[in-house]
C-alpha cells in the first residue's frame, strides 16, 4: 500500500529567497511550504477577523487580525501520532515546542 | 544538535525521539536503535543515543557482529549490567519494538531522515543550530500575539519623535503621524509596549537598509495583525535615513520596519514611509551587516534596547 501524502515542509523562506531574488527589498519573509507532491497553494497566513475601524479623523482603519502559523492540514495531523507515555523524551513535559524526531543513529 | 536546543530552552522545548532505522541503507541501524532501546530498559536511553552519534565515527566501519560487541562493552562502560543489556539487545521485543516503529514510519512515507516536527509542523529544512533555535524563537513568538489590531493612541494633529536606543547608541526619528497615521500609531503602540525591546536589526545589508521589528529576530514574524499601506506620493525613498514599514505585499504591514542607508527608488509606492532619522545616522551605519538569506553563520544582531516615544 503506498500512501500517499503532501509534505509539506515548513521551512524558513530564507533559502528560497536567496534562489528567487537578486533585487533585495525590505520585505518580510512568509513561511514556505515545499511540497514534493502536487499541492494546492500552500495556504497564507489567514486572516482569521477582520477588524475596521474608524480613527481620529473619521477616515478608514484597515487592519486584519492575522495567525503566526498555518493551520495544519488535519489529514496529515492524523498521520503522525500523538506524544505518548512511553516515549523518550527529553525536556519539560508542558514545553512550548514539542520536536518530534525521526532519526536513525547510522 | 537537537540536545543543545534542550539544554539552551530548558522551559521551551521537549524532545521526542522516534525511531527510523534505515535498514536497507544501513547494515547497522536496527542494531543501534535495538541498543537505544536495550539501554532504555536500564533508564539510560538517553546516554546511549548521545554515545551513539557522538562515536558515530568509531563504529561506522565495523561489521554488524563487531558493532555488536562493541556495543556491549559500551553498556558495561555506561555502568550497565552487561549481561542484561546482551540479552535485551536482541530479544524478541526489542527487535519487535525497533521493527514496528520502522513500519509505521516507512508507512507514513518519511522522505529521510532526520525528519522533525515542529508542534505537528513538518520540518525538513537546515539542521544548523542557528537555524534551528529561529524555528524555536518563531514558535515562542506566538505567544506574543495580539489578538486585536492597536487601539488608536495617537493624535495625528501632534507630532512624535521616537528614540530607538541601541546598544550602539541612539537613532532619533521623527514620525509622519499626519501622513503615515497608521503606521506611527502602530509604531507609538508596540514601542510602549515593549514590543521593541531587546529585538536585533536582523537584516542589514549595506548602501541599502536596516531592518527590525521581528521579536524572533527570523524575518518571520510579526505582531498578530496587518494593517494596510499608506502611500503619499510626496514621500519617496530618496536618501538615507528614510524610515519605513518592511511588508510581503500591500498591505500586510506589521512590526517590521526599516531605515535606508540611501535612496531606494524601487521602492517607491510599496512600502509605507513614517518617518525620518534626525540624529544618529551614525549608529545606523555602524549596525552589524547580516543577511539571514545567506543561510547560518551569521553574526549576532546589533539589538533595540528599546524605544521611547515623545509627543511635542
Amino acid at each position: 500500500m503506498t500512501k500517499k501524502i503532501l509534505f509539506i515542509f515548513f521551512i524558513l523562506a530564507l533559502t528560497l529567497v536567496a534562489c528567487t531574488t537578486n533585487e533585495p527589498t525590505p520585505t518580510q519573509e512568509t513561511t514556505v511550504e515545499v511540497a514534493d507532491t502536487p499541492s494546492p497553494r500552500p495556504p497564507q497566513p489567514t486572516a482569521t477577523a477582520t477588524k475596521v475601524q474608524l480613527s481620529g479623523d473619521g477616515s478608514l482603519m484597515a487592519c486584519n487580525v492575522v495567525s503566526l502559523l498555518p493551520p495544519i492540514d488535519p489529514t496529515q495531523a492524523a498521520v503522525f501520532p500523538p506524544v505518548s507515555e512511553d516515549e523518550w523524551t527529553q525536556g519539560a513535559e508542558d514545553a512550548r515546542v514539542t520536536i518530534v524526531e525521526y532519526a536513525d543513529f547510522q | 544538535m537537537l540536545a543543545r536546543l534542550v539544554e539552551d530552552y530548558p522551559d521551551d522545548v521537549r524532545l521526542v525521539y522516534r525511531q527510523f532505522p534505515l535498514n536497507s541503507i544501513h547494515d547497522k541501524s536496527a542494531l543501534a536503535a535495538q541498543a537505544s532501546e536495550a539501554a532504555g530498559l536500564q533508564g539510560s536511553f538517553w546516554e546511549m543515543h548521545d554515545l551513539l552519534y557522538q562515536k558515530q565515527a568509531e563504529w561506522a566501519a565495523l561489521d554488524v557482529a563487531a558493532f555488536e560487541n562493541w556495543l556491549i562493552d559500551q553498556a558495561d562502560e555506561l555502568g550497565l549490567d552487561k549481561k542484561q543489556f546482551a540479552d535485551d539487545l536482541t530479544s524478541d521485543e526489542i527487535v519487535k519494538k525497533v521493527q514496528d516503529a520502522y513500519d509505521h514510519a516507512s508507512s507514513i512515507g518519511l522522505p529521510g531522515t532526520p525528519f522533525l516536527l515542529f508542534n505537528g509542523y513538518p520540518y525538513q529544512s537546515s539542521m544548523a543550530y542557528e537555524d534551528l533555535a529561529n524555528v524555536i524563537e518563531f514558535f515562542k513568538l506566538e505567544d506574543k500575539q495580539y489578538t486585536s489590531c492597536p487601539p488608536q493612541i495617537i493624535d495625528a494633529d501632534k507630532n512624535y519623535e521616537a528614540t530607538i536606543s541601541t546598544e550602539k547608541g541612539d537613532i532619533v526619528v521623527e514620525l509622519y503621524a499626519d501622513k503615515a497615521p497608521l503606521a506611527v500609531n502602530n509604531f507609538v503602540f508596540l514601542a510602549q509596549e515593549g514590543w521593541f525591546d531587546n529585538i536585533t536589526f536582523h537584516r542589514v545589508i549595506p548602501d541599502f537598509m536596516a531592518q527590525s521589528g521581528d521579536p524572533s529576530g527570523t524575518g518571520l514574524g510579526g505582531p498578530g495583525y496587518e494593517f494596510a499601506n499608506e502611500i503619499d506620493p510626496d514621500l519617496t525613498f530618496d536618501g538615507a535615513g528614510v524610515l519605513a514599514m518592511a511588508n510581503h505585499g500591500a498591505d500586510t504591514n506589521g512590526s517590521q520596519f526599516f531605515i535606508t542607508y540611501a535612496e531606494a527608488p524601487d521602492l517607491n509606492g510599496g512600502y509605507t514611509i513614517f518617518g525620518k532619522v534626525i540624529s544618529g545616522m551614525d549608529v545606523v551605519e555602524s549596525l552589524m551587516p547580516r543577511d539571514p538569506s545567506q543561510g547560518g553563520g551569521l553574526p549576532p544582531g546589533d539589538k533595540i534596547i528599546s524605544i521611547t516615544i515623545e509627543e511635542k
